[in-house]
């Protein structure tokens, strides 16, 4: 499969009161064309430092430091913000998880997005871009009437709708959707994913979705990317991920997941994620049941251990016995981080 | 260890005696005016009060567990608010040990709240952060005026021992902010149970730790379930998590349960079409085929506007004319589970229902059979 986006190498550092966090640290993943990929990890691994890295909106203390954003032939990190510009909505679109709060109040929604259809289509008629509105309502199962509507007249569910519509509106070949549903009930976060999925499915549109959630990523990506303290654990298709992970934190996050429909005790992972990477070592080495000397003293690159499947770990070779010594509960007593 | 304290109230206001209920909830309702000052009250009719709890009842034996389930705008939170006192009730009553608590005033209530102690949803919001982690556990003891200042010490590295703050030196003269999400949720615990409460009260405790840390905290109200023998009255939006820390069950919605039972039958069984919709909607980790979507319609609609008849009825895929007519009222469909819904109380299912309760029958034998 192509691939639409490539990220070599990215590093992201974020400056407050001189002091430096590393918020991603050689990160490295790719989208293939049609396809969604999850970027799955906890609050502070840099999820969300990653989407915002490519749509270039980090905010004004935090700049992209070193590698590459290789889109439709474009360096994103490279190019300028007037380029970006362009870029942004047409090329690659964006879904927040605060989006829906992010209308403007005193604007009708329909309003909203034919102004965006229209900025990037400098001498559409108003009536084409209100035809195109509708369609992109009705695709997201909004009556295509309300477009009339001011946002308070909508609830949280519609609100997110009208901004996958937005994001939707230009036919980009990329969305970027951080959280989308977070902030949505289940119900309704099971209906705005169902309708998202669909539109990219059908679109074949690539998409990033972060998310904390392991299942709402399980079921709506083809890949997944699991991140902690701002690097990749792991990266591989989502059967793999699930089936068969080498990583020990995926393997930890499994153990901890709570599932209704399971009976199985939960296993916390000892200590708690640390807040950007460490300068040497593997960043999972306090809490790793299985940590060695190496783990401390030198970086794992990410190895690639089958098709499409790679692990940021020295021992890649023991996964076997890693993932038999990661279901028994005491192999996650011991430590304390 | 609150057992042997069950009897002593002998003092029962309202007549009825020593049923070994630790907590008796009675059609407890809280209605919000939507006008304020003196023309508060004055507007009649529907939409001139937000019905945020509408008549909820259960009770809570010793050392057992409650969840309360649902989604935003169910009630969940306004109902633990009133049953620790923190909101007064509109109507209904709330018995404590067989003691009306309902209006309770100083020391009364005082009393009451040393044995019910809450946990709140935001670790980083409830933790005064001047405070050492030792100032913060023992102030409820001198509230409460409970031991001497030489003891708070012992007791307070006590707690934090059975929370797993270990060793507790460690944490004592720390700052909440030198605390990760997780340690900071284990110090409120622990502050919620230095007066030995025989019921603690947890909003959505676990809601914004991290999965890897979630479990640590989840594990520890289990722990403390079988160590302590408390009892926990547990909110959350979240099945999974209630499923692994409750005996009991109730699903919230627009401020009435529809459903309540053991947890592991509310789950597996979802008698009504409410609880079957939640648990239809939530994504699976592991799926081998694609899950079909939820049979729900609409959205969750404000409380100032309750439909009439069953609540659930305009989002309700069996919707039948009976639905509209009368509010369904909660009748136990076993001896220890109750549901709110015509499909189980109404003489003529119409065929759609009929079909549903085939669905609820053939789960439950299934089960039975697996079993």
């Amino acid at each position: 499969m192509a691939s639409l986006v490539t990220i070599e190498d990215l590093g992201v550092e974020y400056r407050s009161r001189g002091e430096v966090l590393r918020a991603a640290h050689n990160v490295r993943f790719f989208i293939g064309e049609g396809e969604a990929v999850g970027l799955v990890g906890e609050s502070g691994s840099g999820k969300s430092t990653i989407g915002k890295a490519i749509l270039r909106l980090l905010p004004p203390n935090g700049r992209i430091v070193s590698g590459r954003i290789m889109y439709q032939g474009r360096d994103l990190a490279a190019i300028s913000p007037e380029e970006m510009r362009g870029l942004r909505w047409s090329r690659i679109a964006m879904i927040f998880q605060s989006s829906m709060n992010s209308l403007n109040p005193v604007y009708r929604v329909g309003d909203q997005i034919i102004e965006a259809i229209r900025t990037h289509n400098p001498g559409m008629k108003r009536a084409v871009a209100l035809e195109r509105t509708c369609e992109v309502l009705a695709n997201v199962g909004i009556d295509p009437s309300r477009h009339t509507s001011y946002p308070h007249q909508l609830s949280g569910g519609m609100r997110q709708r009208v901004n996958i519509a937005m994001a939707l509106a230009l036919s980009p070949p990329l969305i970027i959707a951080d959280e989308p549903t977070t902030a949505l009930d289940v119900v309704t976060q099971d209906r705005v994913l169902r309708e998202l999925k669909l539109q990219q499915e059908q679109r074949r549109i690539s998409m990033l979705l972060v998310s904390h959630d392991i299942a709402v990523i399980a079921e709506n990506c083809d890949r997944v990317a699991v991140m902690y303290a701002g690097t990749i654990a792991e990266f591989a298709p989502t059967k793999n991920i699930f089936n068969n992970p080498y990583h020990p934190y995926t393997l930890g996050l499994q153990n901890a997941f709570p599932d209704f429909r399971s009976h199985r005790a939960l296993v916390s992972i000892p200590g708690f994620p640390p807040t950007g990477a460490r300068s040497r070592g593997c960043m999972f080495v306090q809490r790793c049941p299985f940590a060695e000397e190496l783990c401390s003293s030198e970086t794992p690159r990410p190895t690639q251990v089958e098709d499409d499947h790679w692990v940021a770990c020295h021992f890649t070779q023991r996964a076997s016995e890693f993932q038999r010594l990661a279901r028994d509960p005491d192999t996650w007593l011991g430590r304390t981080g | 260890m609150n057992k042997t304290n069950i009897n002593i109230n002998t003092n029962i206001k309202s007549g009825t005696i020593a049923e070994p209920s630790l907590l008796r909830v009675d059609s407890l309702t809280k209605w919000f005016p939507l006008r304020r000052g003196l023309l508060a009250g004055r507007k009649k009719g529907p939409g001139a009060y937000i019905r945020a709890v509408d008549g909820v009842s259960f009770e809570v034996k010793p050392g057992q567990s409650l969840g309360l389930a649902g989604e935003s705008g169910s009630g969940k939170t306004v109902t633990a608010e009133m049953l620790a006192r923190l909101q007064s009730p509109t109507a209904g009553t709330i018995h404590f040990l067989g003691e009306d608590v309902t209006t309770a005033r100083s020391r009364d209530l005082m009393r009451f709240r040393r044995q019910v102690q809450m946990v709140f949803q935001n670790p980083y919001d409830c933790l005064n952060e001047r405070w050492r982690v030792y100032d913060i556990v023992r102030e409820p003891l001198i509230i409460h005026r409970l031991g001497h200042g030489n003891e708070h010490l012992d007791t307070c590295k006590e707690m934090l021992t059975v929370v797993g703050l270990q060793p507790a030196e460690h944490y004592l003269y720390r700052y909440p902010h030198e605390l990760s999400g997780g340690e900071r949720q284990r110090v409120a615990i622990a502050r919620a149970l230095v007066l030995r409460p025989a019921l603690l009260i947890a909003d959505e405790p676990t809601t914004m730790l991290d999965v890897s840390v979630r479990a640590g905290v989840l594990n520890l109200f289990r722990k403390l379930q079988q160590d302590l023998d408390l009892s926990i009255l547990f909110i959350s939006h979240e099945f999974s998590t209630i499923s692994y820390i409750c005996d009991t069950t109730a699903i919230m919605y627009l401020g009435k349960i529809m459903e309540i039972g053991p947890t592991s039958q509310v789950f597996s069984h979802r008698y009504h079409p409410y609880s079957d919709a939640l648990a239809a909607s939530l994504p699976v980790v592991n799926a081998e085929d694609k899950r079909p979507p939820a049979r729900i319609s609409g959205e969750i609609p404000g409380a100032a506007s309750i439909p009439r008849g069953c609540r659930f009825a305009p989002r309700c895929p069996y919707q039948a004319p009976a639905c509209t007519a009368e509010e369904p009222p909660l009748l136990p469909v076993d001896s220890s589970h109750r549901v709110a819904c015509v499909i189980w109380s109404g003489e003529t299912p119409s065929s759609e229902q009929r079909a549903f309760q085939e669905n609820v029958l053939r789960r439950q034998d299934e089960e039975g059979g697996a079993a």
